[in-house]
């Protein structure tokens, strides 16, 4: 299998094709083109790009379906609280008119309050009470 | 009294208005930065409106040619279309073809690449240009595909010698090359290198 090219390598030949021949014949590949403090300078303004375009910039938004149900959060993946909350759902709220609706709403909101909840553990202990009063209601 | 459906209504009211508040005052404040950082790099606005999809990026490709190299930036649009951007510190916001060439084989690579599959690379890119601090960012068309494969398969015939190599397409590009005195430049036709060196290899006229 051939070897991959670099794709510098290949934009030489946009440069210089006789550069390129000589280069490889006097097996300096690497010279001829800039000086070092201009590389220098080019490696310091991507470091420095890289680090800033990475803060400023909207990161690419994650996949959708990805969703996190906020109980999962409270009380863990398979608490029997979650399992409640979720037979509560498929069972009855869903079957309700407008129960769809309520759950497309809860499936937009939940995973940024469910990366909230992982952050701030205090928001997370009120959620946990309101979910325990609705809990004592199903 | 509440029942359950009522309660859990309310709920997600509660936390969705916390969470609203929440947002709008972080993106007020990441806003005002952004906006600051895009008009000091004078980003065009397409690029502002895109997402950063990665920066400084190893990739690969073997099919249609052996390839790799690392973007320096991807860009995702709304369309979910990638722009490729490259930087570079010049004297002048000028784009050589070399430029045109290193976009172009990246978007050979994205559209070639497992990972990236299914995805579309715009047929034009950004050339970041960094001249005495100013940025200034150049829109170019990219090669096709087949233009890239060719001019693989160009660079492998010079290296072995079965193609003829032809010189630099302005005489500033020899100015500070070190082969200068070797080469001739581009004034120079048929010229043969030989002698101390032991080149052999006629280089055809400009």
């Amino acid at each position: 299998m051939a070897r991959k090219l670099a794709v510098t390598e290949l934009a030489k030949m946009g440069y210089c094709e006789t550069l390129l021949v000589m280069n490889k014949e006097l097996n300096n590949a690497d010279k001829g083109y800039r000086d070092e403090a201009a590389i220098d300078r080019g490696n310091k303004e991507h470091e420095a790009f890289d680090a800033r375009v990475k803060r400023e910039h909207a990161p690419r938004k994650p996949a959708r379906d990805k969703r996190c149900f906020i109980a999962s959060c409270v009380y863990g993946l398979e608490a029997p609280q979650t399992e409640r909350l979720r037979q509560w759902r498929d069972d009855s709220l869903a079957h309700k008119f407008g129960g769809s609706l309520f759950i497309n709403a809860y499936y937009r909101l939940s995973p940024s309050i469910a990366r909230l909840l992982v952050k701030h553990e205090g928001l997370q202990a009120v959620v946990r009470s309101m979910l325990d009063c609705l809990l004592r209601r199903l | 009294m509440f029942g359950p459906d009522e309660f859990a209504a309310l709920f997600v009211v509660v936390l969705g208005y916390a969470l609203f508040l929440f947002r709008a005052k972080r993106n007020r404040k990441g806003k005002s930065k952004a906006e600051a950082f895009f008009k000091q790099d004078n980003t065009p606005l397409e690029i502002q409106q895109s997402s950063l999809y990665g920066s400084e990026q190893h990739i690969s490709c073997t099919c249609p040619i052996p390839l790799n190299g690392t973007y320096d930036q991807l860009y995702e649009r709304l369309d979910n279309a990638l722009i490729v951007a490259d930087t570079k510190t010049r004297n002048k916001p000028q784009v050589f073809h070399s430029d045109v060439i290193q976009l172009s084989a990246y978007k050979v690579i994205l559209e070639n690449s497992k990972e990236f599959k299914g995805k579309q690379v715009l047929d034009y890119g950004y050339m970041r240009l960094v001249c005495k601090g100013v940025t200034h960012y150049k829109k170019v068309d990219l090669m096709r595909e087949d233009q890239v494969v060719e001019l693989y398969q160009r660079r492998r015939a010079i290296l072995n010698g079965s193609q003829q190599a032809t010189k630099a397409d302005s005489r500033g590009k020899c100015l500070n090359c070190h082969q200068l005195k070797l080469c001739g430049g581009v004034k120079s036709f048929r010229r043969t290198h030989t002698a101390a060196q032991g080149i052999k290899r006629k280089v055809s006229e400009w």
